[in-house]
């Protein structure tokens, strides 16, 4: 081993201008790999398909049960009223809930966002890689639930369990409430973990982490695709105010939004035919259900895709290139060292102990030469967008193969060789 | 008792459908801290000899023994670990390193010893003296005569004080006045550490320098 570090060592040292082709050559190869990875990561979320399977057929739907021109805000707030209360849409509306709701392929589902300020939560600190930079003041995202909606997210719980109905029923302060993470916060908690959230209207609420969800999920709202990786899921009931739950449960529990959300499991149900059964039966209401086909999505999704076809290719041709240029370096430094190590081998050393000298050599450069990478993503966006294995992952192997040729060579140098003068 | 000992060995080389034998039922034996020079013609196999006798190369029939043990080569690893601190080379053209220095060069035939840098120094430092060439340790061999460098090679291969030195023309390079001060340092390391050489040369002062001469017959 004397000798491996000894001449790693030396080669690195001696010769510095020799070893800057190859330095540079591996930045390209890193910078390469880099923005193929970011790029990829940026158009990943186009893939996810989660609004309609693969015959395309819709599965979610939004379903109007106020008429369009009543601000949700407002709808919200009038059909607690005893206004709305009296309306004969509020009652066909109604029905048609009703009868939507005994369908046991028809799941009613929340769209229900909300934020909580970093400030006031407890582990800010901890929490700092979660919140959503775009907002004005830090925030970690929070999404209130009901049972369906992972469901209709195609969502799944990786670990933990999913909510259950007491989760859903628990109004007791001293209870805490259940929590379900995205995959992200599984690098601060665990299962079992208490939190303390907070909501800007109801104050400090204490919860218990009872599941996360799968890496790369996302979910659906204004014709938008969010990735919630760093959302936080409550159960529709927190916050948990017992006025308003009180006022809930006397409206028989019915909607708080003009809109609703509905995921159908089964493809060949055609909903807005079943509504307008109940609704024609009552009146001249009609109920507008539009799916949520992801048409737009899948616009999005045929550009993403050629894009990644194209930063595939690029990749692609770039990795070739690389690899072509990085071993043409190497074979042509392994063709004028051969003498060297056949000297070398005169001197009673073994083959794989020089070949292991090179391996080392290249493995050390290659380090150096991630480092401009890594800064200039630090520079431009503050932080390493790309994990560093992936980078790691994908040059090595370039690295691995450019060496093969000069193991090649290498394989041929031998004693005989300088003894017969075949090479000077 | 004999250092080595070749029994009716033989060697061929096959070039597409002709086989030139080169070596055929040759036997002869070396003792301890002979100096033996090998001669005969161009293309006579004295080259081929020096291979198999340094496990480069290896006889397609015959028995190589030294000292004592049979010598099997089967691939390179092997020859490489059979010379390992047993056999010097010494070759025309001095195969030395250019961008290592003298002290360097030299050092390179201890790697393979459980020496600590302070124990190769001492070696290092100690052979150069013995060659005459210490005030050279931090020269570079393309600043050097031929007669130099062929010293520096020289140290390299007896640096770790090998059994026995191979040379393959060792002054062949040089001119006649640096042939005779190689041929000396090369009686004197001889007699002074027993070291045994087999010197293969064309040169008749070369050979009248050494103790015995075996002669090959071009077949
Ligand atoms: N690898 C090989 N393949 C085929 N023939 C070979 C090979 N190596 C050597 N020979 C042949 O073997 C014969 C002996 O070669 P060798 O180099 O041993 O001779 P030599 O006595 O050292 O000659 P010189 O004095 O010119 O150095 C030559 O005819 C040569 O062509
Ligand atoms: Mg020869």
């Amino acid at each position: 081993m004397k000798f491996v570090i000894n001449n790693t060592i030396k080669s690195l040292l001696q010769n510095p201008r020799r070893i800057i082709p190859l330095l540079i050559n591996m930045v390209l190869c890193n910078a390469a790999v880099f923005i193929f990875l970011q790029n990829y990561e940026c158009l990943k979320y186009s893939f996810d398909s989660i609004y309609y399977d693969k015959t395309d057929i819709a599965r979610c739907y939004s379903v109007e049960f106020a008429e369009e021109d009543i601000d949700s805000f407002e709808s919200s707030m009038a059909f607690n009223t005893d206004i709305v209360n009296r309306t004969s849409m509020y009652e066909v509306g109604k029905r048609v809930y009703k009868e939507l709701e005994d369908n046991p392929h028809i799941f009613f589902y929340e769209q229900c966002s909300s934020g909580i300020l970093l400030d006031d939560i407890e582990d800010g600190g901890k929490l700092l890689p979660f919140i959503d930079e775009e907002q004005p003041q830090p925030e970690i995202h929070v999404e209130y639930v009901n049972e369906n909606n992972f469901k209709a997210w195609n969502v799944k719980i990786v670990e933990g369990r999913d909510f259950n109905s007491d989760d859903f029923d628990n109004l007791d302060m001293n209870v805490p409430v259940s929590v379900i993470l995205g995959n992200e916060f599984k690098t601060v908690y665990k299962v079992g973990d208490t939190i303390n959230i907070h909501d800007e209207y109801y104050g400090d609420d204490s919860a218990e982490i009872i599941g996360f969800l799968n890496e790369g999920a996302y979910l659906e709202a204004y014709n938008q695709l969010y990735s919630i990786d760093n959302y936080i899921f409550c159960p529709v009931i927190f916050p948990r105010d017992k006025e308003g739950i009180d006022k809930y449960e006397e409206l028989d529990g019915l909607f708080l939004d003009k809109h609703r959300r509905v995921y159908i499991d089964d493809p060949t149900i055609d909903l807005q035919a079943l509504v307008n059964e109940v609704t024609t039966k009552n009146g001249f209401y009609t109920l507008v259900c539009s799916a949520l086909d992801g048409t737009e999505k899948r616009e999005t999704e045929d550009v993403a895709r050629r894009n990644v076809f194209i930063i595939g290719t690029l990749a692609l041709i770039g990795g070739v290139i690389c690899t072509l240029a990085l071993s043409a370096i190497l074979y042509n430094r392994a063709v004028r060292n051969r003498t060297k190590y056949c000297i070398f081998m005169c001197a009673g050393i073994p083959l794989w102990k020089i070949n292991l000298s090179i391996t080392l050599e290249i493995l050390i450069l290659f380090v150096v030469s991630v480092f401009p990478v890594i800064g200039l993503s630090i520079y431009e966006y503050g932080r390493l967008y790309v994990p560093l294995w992936q980078i790691i992952l994908l040059t090595l192997p370039i690295i691995m193969v450019s060496l093969i040729p000069t193991f090649m060579v290498n394989r041929n140098c031998n004693l005989d060789l300088l003894i017969r003068n075949k090479i000077v | 008792m004999a250092l080595l000992e070749l029994d009716n060995i033989s060697k061929s080389y096959k070039t597409g459908t002709v086989t030139t034998t080169v070596l055929k039922d040759l036997c002869f034996s070396v003792e301890k801290g002979e100096l033996v020079a090998v001669m005969g013609k161009s293309g006579c196999g004295k080259t081929t000899l020096l291979n198999i006798l340094a496990g480069v190369d290896y006889p397609d029939s015959g028995r190589y023994v030294f000292n004592g043990k049979d010598v099997v080569i089967k691939k390179a690893a092997d020859g490489i670990s059979f010379r390992r601190n047993r056999i010097g080379v010494i070759l025309q053209h001095f195969a030395l390193i250019n961008d290592f220095t003298v002290y360097e060069n030299i050092e390179l035939g201890l790697w393979e010893t459980n020496d600590t840098k302070s124990e190769r120094r001492k070696k290092v430092d100690e052979v150069m003296d013995r060659l005459g060439i210490l005030n050279l340790k931090n020269q570079y061999p393309d600043k050097l005569s031929g007669g130099e460098k062929q010293r520096v090679a020289i140290g390299r291969a007896i640096v770790c004080n090998p059994m026995l030195v191979l040379a393959d023309e060792p002054t062949g390079s040089l001119d006649n006045e640096t042939e005779k001060e190689i041929i000396s340092i090369i009686r004197d390391l001889n007699k002074k550490s027993e070291m045994t050489f087999i010197i293969v040369t064309h040169d008749e002062e070369v050979a009248a320098s050494c103790n015995r001469r075996i002669v090959l017959q071009k077949l």
